[in-house]
């Protein structure tokens, strides 16, 4: 007798009913209170905020915002301030080598696009294509090997 | 031990073989399911105030249990999904008939004790693959809906349905090889 999809799960659900629970290692508890009590040997301050004593969180909360409100100060000064366009020049000035950093990338760009333009497209594609099917296989068989040997070993 | 200690030990000691049992059914590995079922201790600690007198605890102790083994099993199939998972799954297959024949009994295990009926079970679970025991345990033993298990699991309702139904005959083929109903099922 073939059974139905209806009939299956009936037959599954009422041989599952009841199932006891398995019980729990020996060790869980005692892995439970080591590791408890390891955090609590732990000081206050490499535990996560939310464990800080309430001056230290108030202390923490006070000097984030003095600090914030500093940089927030800093920040408009200098944007606003007449000393801005001296800062900005103090900086380009040394920050001068990024215009030689960038003048050898355009050289090393402008040379690889001239060698990549002589090269035949067939070429180039014929070895993109290749390496793409080396990469392919590689991995095909690896994960073929893996299910077969590991995952399946029978 | 303190009061508090003492008390929570018999808050875990109530507790623990259904953390446990929630935990090994979905990762079916006792090492892992162990290493969870401490992680959801350290959490129930964290919130014992308002669990010691909730009715609700072991409620919530499941569920933690429950989330806890879905994202070990997520991190570890994100790592090995193409190595183990990257057969396809028939997508018409969900609709056939089961391929399975024999008498229907009332359940597979008449006149197996509880104990016996458990670690066949297990056994049992332990030999589908990931993708039909989670969403199985989640629907027979969770009591999660279809929808709440496809939401869980970040997959297809068609999909859940499908490996339900292929985990349900896989698991009954299992029983069935057990040898314990052999007298009940002409597998």
């Amino acid at each position: 007798m073939k059974l139905s999809h209806q009939e299956l799960e009936g037959l599954v659900r009422r041989s599952l009913e009841g199932i006891s629970d398995r019980r729990a290692p020996r060790s869980l508890e005692g892995r439970v209170f080591a590791e408890l009590q390891r955090r609590a040997a732990l000081p206050w301050w490499r535990k996560s905020y939310a464990y800080w004593p309430a001056p230290a969180r108030g202390a923490f909360f006070v000097a984030s915002a003095v600090f914030a409100a500093v940089v927030v100060a800093v920040l408009f000064n200098l944007i606003r301030g007449t000393g801005a366009s001296d800062l900005a020049g103090a900086v380009s000035q040394r920050l001068g080598w990024l215009t030689l950093v960038q003048s050898l990338a355009n050289v090393a760009w402008q040379t690889g696009a001239t060698i990549l333009r002589s090269i035949p497209p067939l070429w180039l594609f014929g070895s993109l294509a290749l390496i793409g099917a080396c990469y392919a296989t590689v991995i095909g068989v690896g994960a073929t090997a893996y299910r077969v040997f590991v995952q399946n070993p029978r | 031990m303190s009061p508090a200690e003492a008390d929570f030990t018999a808050f875990m000691r109530a507790y623990q073989d259904m953390v446990f049992t929630t935990a090994v059914r979905l990762v079916a590995n006792d090492a892992q399911a162990e290493d969870i079922s401490q992680e959801v201790f350290l959490k129930a600690f964290e919130h014992f105030d308002s669990l010691r007198s909730s009715p609700t605890a072991g409620g919530w102790l499941k569920t933690v249990a429950t989330n806890l083994s879905l994202n070990h099993l997520q991190r570890y199939r994100k790592r090995w999904r193409f190595f183990s998972e990257f057969q396809r799954d028939d997508p018409g297959g969900g609709e056939a008939e089961p391929e399975i024949e024999f008498a229907a009994p009332e359940t597979f295990f008449e006149g197996v004790d509880a104990e016996d009926r458990r670690a066949l079970v297990e056994r049992a679970l332990e030999t589908l693959p990931d993708r039909q025991r989670i969403p199985l345990v989640l629907y027979h033993f969770e009591d999660l809906s279809y929808d709440e298990i496809a939401g869980k699991l970040g997959v297809s309702l068609a999909k859940v349905k499908t490996d339900i139904l292929r985990a349900r005959e896989a698991l009954a083929k299992a029983l069935a090889r057990s040898g314990t109903s052999r007298e009940i099922l002409n597998a």
